[in-house]
């Protein structure tokens, strides 16, 4: 154990680790990298990837049903709103992945508490102190090479709750060139106080971050990288800038919102469905460009699914379970898990599938490396196969 | 020391503020005027501390490192480890004295009773009707959570003034640290302001007393009832959430309990929930309740909520668990020693968990004076922020601002991240908010101080009283305007002109160009999207009559960064003349972003806003009467669907309800907050009966304006009376004497009730309630008994009675009471107090440096600094030493 993460240690207050850390010694040098995209307020997921045959849809949803001329075939007897044509290319090329069905045990139907069990991994039994990969991502082998283990775009950093590494929040491509002469830092940290030892070690790793980060910004190669897709778009361009200028951030953290959708869905929900779909092909195309897509991730999350019974202000209430996306140059495209039955509603709501931990299980294995990860006891078959 | 000296110390010590009935006084208050109350009265309070104090005194004498004398060095870590911050007229107080003595005067100094600012306004407004904010449309709703958020903000700003201002920093300390250890979140409970206000009165109340009776006040606070949801939790199915993290966060500690305690645990918190009918207090449901036997901890009984806690207390983990929160806040947050944490926790515990023994404990421990433990705990953003200014005594005039910059440190008061708390040490300097500290430190070395804000009293009453109309004859009258906005810099700040102009469109008086002050800086800190502005209010003095018809802003200097790198921008929110305000929201706005004028007053871009229509303020603000109504019928504010009972056709329940609820129901004299009727079908053996029911559980502050009749029935368990007023069937004797029974005047208001029916089913369709409750398909089973009512009325003896006038449902005024809300938009730019005294007196310069010969790194730093010289006298190079985080 090295001298940081003993003060890490002391810092959290907490015993050491039992299992040790070379176990998940995945290297970090692979150059993977993950955006996590929040997709707040809870994204109808009936709407969005729709059982069109299914007699059952139009009966729950006789206002606000999606027709099927405004929507583009997934096979299996389900449709993709329109609102996300931008996203056809993706899907064409097996860019696009759906997870089907996701969402955990003891669904608890509050924005606050649900997003702070997907942020940390939790469920209806238990909620998370820490963000759910921010144990494994700091334990990489190489991780302390980094410019930053983590950069949050849209200020939120619930989920990359974490009492070491570096997890940055930016909110402006110039914040840190800006800030950086603001600190004062000695290079020596010979001091027998461990608080002092701490708070050194800790402007020091982030004094060297921020110099290479603003460093790197200042010889940004491409300097159209701009995405319209409204707020979101400028999140998605900001994650291009940083990614184009080579920042070496395993994890990238944007928003849209707010998809808390109670009343005259039809019309909200279709103009975020645009925006997150412009945002996403935005950025896929950028990537493409400067030749990340292929080492990129997207993942999206939100709260929970709406109620399947559409309610009688032409909106839908907090559900349960929904299907969420993934996006890369090496993912196998297409449908995977299980589209929540429709005939089996428990109180209005539909049934989780898949524990939405087993995706995180399979993006902390297979995509990073991290086979010994925090969710490994959530393995599961549904998922084998999808990184290419 | 031996564990049974410390034992024999506890035995000379005073008990009273050890009982239970503490509590209780606090969790009833059924006032109806403050929902908040100080009810706590402890007599010889301040005996009992001075003998606290005097038994330890005694007892320091044993212990050579109580008997030195107090350094500066000693007093300025006592004081910032106490307290917030420390300010050299703090420090100076207790250099001198035994570490002992100067130990009683922290303790003697604790009482958080008595505020030092103005509690918030709308502590004393009605109690808004939570319960009802379903029933309303999506436009209403949003108008209920805006107030809500105005008040929450109200609330944070309150405190903090009460921080900055306070001659008791260790109380407002400990209130920090339970607000932090039974965690309850603003977000967390569904935006219910008051509740968390609620918590904070019991915090500031208990905080400083009892544990027992703080933890027994705490399992009955209606905030952390929902904030676990135990509400919901019930016999057929106990909700565990409350009971694992009372064990595991608030009273024994991870470790020291097994899942089946937990499973235990939550059957005896079954039922434990609150009135939302009334003003969310606490309520035992014993229907709900599993009255079954439990075993805790190898004891068997009917165990409820307070005897869990009385178990829990009893096992010698807990007071091991709390000591060592304690020492983490007070001694350390890196260096542990066990044994003297023990020891505390026997004189904790011995002392039947009196808080300030447990307190003065802490700071006589060996380890609180050591010298390696000095600057070994990470300053919190209150700390950091607040400590900074009240150490300084140089307020910034942008101090309203201080809840927002918590928050970007990661400390959002009543915000708590999660049940746990913020874990604080580490996490209070992750990188993002290490990067946020650097930010600030600028303004906190050189605070913003503006010329002239001296807003008086008397001037706040100049914006109220219609004072141009009698001034129009006087040349030399000068008219005020206030203009409330706030601002978002860009390499600089906004700048704007006021003009103010006539019915007949002209130019009567413009301001000169005016830089906005105040504005955070979107370059470092970005865009303040979803937080609390930093509101400013600018004062023109302008001679002459004015009687404009609007006033037009127009915003000069727009600019903005390149894509998400920085944005100048100007909110406006009201304009003032004497005697009318100028809502913003209500005007109009044309600016170059079309997409941005659907929000008058948020000024993104250039171009100008025209404040159009006002309101006009007449008289003193008045909090007794805001909805006085004159008709001589029965009147509402809203009559919402509540639930009902199946009722299709082969159901033969003999009991069957359907439940409206009535907000602000008014019938001549009497004038009530809220009542639930339920139409209740019987049917037993003579025959089906169906009748009106009113429970007192289900009315505020009573059912008929007065209580109910002495005929009333009572629930053996519940104590819960209700009384029936029979509208077909048999008639039951104790039923007839429940109506004849009633005075002349409540006789008349059941009777109105009864006859408007019909009324009521008619006008509860029109909330949300009936469409989301599922109304709709319990009615159809409901028509046969409506219609039988229907038939039964007209003959009925509440005919007779009643004046049968239709009734009237008056739409509930969401916002608050104009001037209210502008008397609490102005005490935020009040000038404060701190220490007591004014802003010129208390700067740090005047006590330190000069004619002393302490260096101001020694007044500020807790240490040696580690990369500017002590000698330095440069605030701004001393906060930037890594030292500074520490305290």
């Amino acid at each position: 154990m090295n001298r940081r993460d003993l003060i890490n240690f002391l810092a959290a207050g907490i015993a050491i680790p039992l299992a040790p850390i070379s176990i998940s010694a995945a290297s970090i040098k692979s150059g993977k990298r993950l955006i996590l995209v929040e997709l707040s307020g809870a994204n109808d997921g009936l709407n969005t990837v729709i059982p069109i045959k299914d007699e059952r849809y139009s009966e729950l949803r006789p206002r606000i049903k999606i027709d099927r001329s405004k929507a583009f075939n997934l096979g299996n007897g389900l449709v993709l709103n329109s609102a996300m044509r931008s996203l056809d290319g993706a899907l064409q090329a097996g860019d696009l992945a759906i997870m089907q069905g996701l969402g955990y045990p003891g669904q608890n139907r509050s924005h606050f508490k649900s997003i702070a069990l997907w942020e940390t991994g939790g469920d209806g039994t238990k909620s998370g102190k820490n963000g759910w990969l921010t144990e494994d991502i700091e334990q990489m082998a190489g991780s302390n090479q980094l410019d930053a283990h983590g950069i949050s775009l849209d200020g939120g950093m619930g989920i990359f709750a974490s009492p070491s590494g570096v997890w940055l929040s930016m909110t402006s491509l110039g914040q840190f060139s800006t800030l950086q002469n603001k600190l004062v830092m000695p290079n020596q940290t010979l001091t027998n106080n461990p608080a002092l030892s701490f708070v050194l070690d800790r402007g020091q790793a982030l004094n060297s971050s921020m110099q290479s980060i603003s460093s790197k910004l200042s010889r940004l190669r491409n300097k159209n990288l701009n995405i319209n897709a409204g707020d979101f778009g400028k999140q998605a361009s900001m994650a291009a800038y940083l990614i184009d200028a080579g920042i070496s951030a395993p994890v990238l953290k944007i928003k849209i919102g707010s998809f808390d959708t109670h009343e005259n869905q039809t019309w909200r929900h279709r103009r975020l469905l645009q925006d997150l779909s412009k945002g996403l092909s935005g950025l896929r195309r950028a990537l493409k460009q400067s030749g990340h897509w292929e080492n990129t991730l997207i993942m999206t999350y939100s709260e929970f699914g709406r109620r399947a019974k559409e309610n009688e202000s032409g909106g839908t209430d907090h559900g349960t379970a929904a299907p969420h996306f993934l996006m890369s140059g090496s993912l196998e495209g297409g449908l995977w898990g299980i589209h929540p039955d429709l005939g089996n509603l428990k109180d209005g709501d539909v049934q989780f599938t898949t524990d939405y931990r087993v995706v995180y299980d399979k993006i902390l294995s297979d995509w990073f490396g991290l086979e010994q990860n925090r969710f490994k006891n959530y393995r599961s078959k549904i998922t084998d196969g999808l990184f290419s | 020391m031996s564990k049974n000296e410390f034992t024999d110390l506890s035995a000379k010590m005073p008990k009273s503020f050890s009982k239970d009935n503490l509590i209780l006084e606090v969790s009833n208050t059924r006032l109806r005027d403050s929902f908040i109350k100080n009810t706590l009265n402890l007599k010889d309070y301040s005996n009992d501390i001075k003998s606290l104090n005097a038994v330890f005194e005694k007892n320091d004498q044993g212990n050579a490192w109580l008997q030195k004398n107090v350094t500066f060095e000693d007093a300025r870590h006592l004081i910032s480890r106490t307290g917030i911050g420390a300010h050299p007229t703090e420090i100076f107080k207790i250099v001198g004295l035994t570490r002992s003595q100067a130990i009683s005067q922290i303790i003697e100094n604790i009482d958080s009773r008595v505020t030092n600012t103005k509690t918030p306004t709308f502590f004393n407004e009605p109690y808004p009707n939570y319960w009802i904010q379903g029933d309303l449309d999506e436009n209403d709703q949003q108008k209920f959570r805006v107030a809500r958020d105005k008040e929450i903000e109200e609330l944070r700003l309150w405190w903090v003034s009460e921080m900055l201002t306070t001659q008791s920093p260790a109380a407002e300390k400990l209130i920090m640290f339970w607000h932090n250890h039974f965690v309850s979140s603003y977000s967390g409970i569904n935006q219910n302001v008051h509740l968390i206000a609620k918590q904070h009165w019991t915090f500031r109340q208990l905080g400083h007393t009892n544990f027992r009776a703080l933890a027994k006040a705490i399992i009955k606070d209606a905030a952390m009832l929902e904030y676990l949801d135990n509400k919901q939790s019930r016999k057929k199915n106990p909700n565990e959430n409350f009971a694992r993290e009372l064990l595991e966060l608030f009273v024994i500690g991870e470790g020291n309990y097994s899942e089946k305690t937990v499973k235990e645990v939550a059957r005896a918190f079954t039922g434990y929930s609150s009135n939302g009918l009334r003003q969310d207090e606490f309520r035992f449901n014993h229907w709900d309740h599993d009255n079954g036997w439990k075993i805790i901890f190898d004891r068997k009984g009917h165990f409820d909520g307070d005897d869990v806690i009385d178990i829990l207390l009893n096992q010698s983990e807990t007071a091991e668990f709390i000591t060592r929160k304690f020492w983490k806040n007070y001694v350390s947050d890196f260096n542990f020693n066990d044994d003297e944490i023990k020891k505390i926790a026997i004189m904790f515990k011995s002392s039947d968990y009196d808080i300030k023994t447990l307190l003065r404990s802490t700071l006589s421990s060996k380890s609180f004076w050591a010298t390696q433990n000095r600057a070994t705990i990470v300053k919190s953003p209150i700390d950091f922020i607040i400590g900074t200014i009240r150490s300084t005594g140089r307020l910034p005039d942008t101090w309203p601002s201080i809840p927002n910059e918590l928050s970007t440190l990661g400390q959002n008061i009543f915000e708590p991240p999660n049940v746990a708390g913020w874990p604080g040490a580490g996490d209070w300097i992750v990188p993002s908010r290490l990067l946020m500290r650097r930010g600030m430190l600028s303004s906190l070395a050189n605070p913003p101080q503006s010329e002239n804000l001296n807003l008086s009293d008397n001037m706040m009453m100049n914006m109220f009283s219609n004072a141009n109309m009698d001034a129009s004859e006087d040349p030399n009258h000068i008219n005020n305007i206030y203009l409330r906005y706030a601002a978002e810099n860009f390499e600089g700040p906004p700048e704007y002109i006021l003009q103010a102009i006539d019915k007949n469109n002209k130019l009567i008086w413009r301001s000169d160009r005016t830089k906005a002050k105040g504005g955070i800086d979107t370059s470092l800190f970005g865009e303040n999207n979803n937080q609390n502005k930093n509101w400013q209010i600018q004062h023109f003095e302008v001679p002459g009559d004015l009687n404009p018809e609007f006033f037009k802003l127009f915003f000069l200097n727009d600019r903005a960064g390149p894509s998400g790198t920085g944005d100048r921008n100007l909110f406006i929110d009201w304009v003032t003349i004497p005697g009318k305000k100028f809502m913003a929201s209500d005007g109009y706005q044309s600016t170059n972003c079309s997409n941005a004028n659907q929000n008058p007053g948020a000024l993104y871009c250039g171009g100008f806003l025209k404040l159009k229509t006002f309101k006009s303020l007449v008289g003193r603000p008045n909090t007794q009467k805001l909805n006085t109504r004159n008709y001589n019928g029965l009147s509402f504010e809203r009559i919402t669907f509540d639930w009902a009972n199946d009722l299709k056709e082969n159901n033969y329940n003999r009991w069957a309800n359907f439940n409206i609820s009535l907000s602000k129901p008014k019938f001549k004299n009497i004038e009530l907050d809220a009542i639930r009727i339920s139409i209740v079908r019987n049917r037993d053996n003579m025959g089906e009966k169906i009748f009106m029911r009113l429970e007192e559980r289900n009315c505020f502050p009573s059912c008929i304006g007065g209580p109910l009749p002495r005929s009333a029935f009572r629930d053996n368990k519940s104590k819960n009376l209700s009384v029936n007023y029979l509208i077909s069937g048999a008639t039951d004797h104790k039923e007839s004497r429940q109506w004849y029974d009633l005075s002349k005047e409540s006789k008349e208001f059941v009777a109105e009730l009864v006859m408007a029916i019909p009324q009521m089913l008619t006008e509860m369709k029109k909330g949300r309630h009936w469409k989301n409750r599922n109304g709709i398909n319990k009615f159809d089973g409901w028509k046969p008994v409506f219609k039988q009512i229907e038939l039964r009325l007209p003959k009925s003896k509440y005919a007779k009675t009643a004046k049968n006038l239709p009734i009237k449902v008056y739409k509930s005024k969401n916002n608050n009471n104009e001037m209210m809300q502008m008397m609490s938009d102005l005490k935020s730019v009040k000038p404060l107090k701190m220490h007591g005294r004014n802003s010129s007196d208390v700067s740090w310069v005047n006590y330190i440096g000069r004619n002393n010969a302490k260096k101001p790194a020694e007044l500020f730093l807790a240490q040696a600094p580690v990369s500017v010289s002590m000698e330095s006298q440069a605030l701004g190079e001393i906060f930037s030493d890594p030292v500074f985080n520490l305290k």
